[in-house]
């Protein structure tokens, strides 16, 4: 119902399109009326804005500019001041309604954000993962400095995957429903490269400097460890998440032990490699 | 000009992804061009391993050692600025072998005909790639000294190869519009993977 533009003329029309609605039992009817009236009051505000800047500023270019930034600057503090009615609502339209107001913005300003919740999992996605970055590059830095602060890489690895968990632990109980969320189809994009971003931090500031293939194997299975680590944090009820964190060095410990053979096997098949090298140079 | 030593200077900080990663073109330049270092210096060793001890093995061994300089700066360059490599590494690594070994075994004149046709393309690349990062040469600095550098390196490759008989090869033409081809759809593909 969302996507249609046109509202209905015709009586025929208006009929069919009420059969609709009662058809899908009135609930998108009221949604469609919320969001419509959400993108009118929207529109206004957005224009009064353009209106202002106008008057301040001459060039054409910067004023869209810094129209853009300032845009993206709002709309980061109502979800930062939407992230503590995750509790009471949710991952919801309804959340950042709340966050728009406690920021003094009007509550149908959930309008700027089309895609609701998801909008709202993605800045807290991104900023964990920033603040994750931050951490273990300050981390890295330390260590160079301070070589006995030096950790293994799989020590490494788990203390950045449990650092970054421990992010979600505050909204653990609205989690599983972030994770829907961003399942959805259109949402599948944004939570790859999310997962994946998270990933590469991790590997590269546990010092991977590869530039073959394992680059891409190391990520993706650390990726699955993340992502499995998380389902199971979900439906942990040890107190402190220990059975997580117990979950987590044996899946890391796993992975340590596969990586070993793989790298073992390697070697044996660059003999191999060689070996038939210097048969083609005799043959030759 | 093209020969100032290699400065260094902070990575490019353009793009609005993630804080810390280089922009898009930047990222694809480099994986390309990485890509592009590893499959030459495949194909030198495959012609290495059959052309290793004729009259003209020392002569490809200079170019090898000049290629395994240019894969190794730019696996620094792939690791200082965060990019992604290409995926396609192991097709690259046999690929690249079976083109350097196969153009050896028809004879040192075709090696150096699959030489000119190979780093024909690459300095063309080379200069598309000089000209898209001559946008912003002050952000660019680094990577446009060693793209000239190695531009130039592989422009004396081509040279080497003409003046050892390249054009004498048996069907010159065909072999080296064929073996340019594959490098273009080779260029093409590292683009994105």
């Amino acid at each position: 119902m969302q996507g249609s533009s046109a509202l209905p003329t015709g009586s025929a029309d208006t009929i069919l399109t009420c059969y609709f609605i009662n058809f899908t039992n009135c609930v998108p009817s009221y949604y469609y009326k919320v969001s419509c009236l959400g993108y009118r009051l929207r529109g206004l505000w957005i224009n009064r804005r353009h209106s202002s800047d106008t008057t301040q500023d001459g060039s054409s270019s910067s004023r869209e500019e810094d129209g853009t930034k300032q845009e993206d600057k709002i709309k980061n503090e109502i979800l930062r001041a939407s992230l503590p009615f995750v509790h009471k609502h949710g991952w919801t339209k309804n959340a950042i309604s709340e966050g728009a107001q406690a920021v003094g913005y009007p509550g149908t300003a959930h309008g700027l954000f089309p895609q609701g919740g998801a909008d709202l999992i993605q800045y807290f996605y991104v900023t964990c993962n920033q603040e994750l970055a931050e951490a273990l590059k300050n981390e890295t830095k330390a260590a160079a400095a301070d070589p006995s602060k030096c950790k293994q890489p799989a020590v490494f690895i788990h203390d950045a995957v449990q650092k970054r968990l421990c992010m979600i632990i505050p909204y653990i109980s609205k989690w599983p429903q972030a994770l829907a969320i961003m399942t959805l189809p259109p949402n599948v994009p944004a939570a790859l490269a999310n997962v994946l971003t998270l990933v590469d931090d991790i590997c590269y500031y546990a010092g991977d400097r590869s530039v073959d293939f394992s680059w891409y194997s190391r990520r993706v299975a650390l990726a699955g460890i993340y992502k499995m680590t998380e389902l199971y944090m979900i439906q942990d009820k040890s107190a402190n998440f220990e059975e997580t964190w117990h979950f987590l060095g044996r899946r890391i410990e796993d992975a340590s032990q596969l990586h070993n053979y793989l790298h073992q096997s390697g070697e044996v098949s660059q003999v191999a490699k060689e070996g038939v090298t210097a048969a083609f140079i005799t043959v030759c | 000009m093209f020969r100032a030593s290699l400065v260094k200077v902070p990575p490019v900080r353009s793009g609005v992804r993630y804080a810390s990663r280089s922009s898009p073109e930047v990222d694809s330049i480099i994986r390309v061009d990485h890509a592009g270092e590893l499959g030459a210096d495949r194909i030198y060793a495959g012609q290495m391993a059959v052309l290793g001890r004729t009259s003209v093995g020392p002569l490809i061994q200079h170019m090898w050692d000049q290629e395994k300089e240019h894969r190794a700066k730019f696996e620094d360059l792939i690791n200082k600025y965060r990019v992604r490599p290409t995926a396609l590494v192991p097709i690259w690594n046999v690929t690249g072998f079976v083109l350097g070994a196969g153009s050896a075994l028809l004879g040192p004149k075709a090696a150096m005909a699959c030489t000119v046709a190979v780093e024909s393309v690459i300095v063309d690349h080379y200069n598309d790639q000089l000209r898209t990062l001559m946008s912003d040469p002050d952000a660019n600095k680094e990577l446009l000294q060693v793209i000239q550098k190695f531009r130039d390196d592989e422009q004396e490759h081509h040279d080497t190869g003409i003046d050892h008989g390249a054009e004498n090869a048996p069907f010159y033409k065909v072999f080296t519009e064929g073996i340019k081809l594959g490098c273009k759809a080779a260029i093409a593909i590292s683009k994105v993977t």
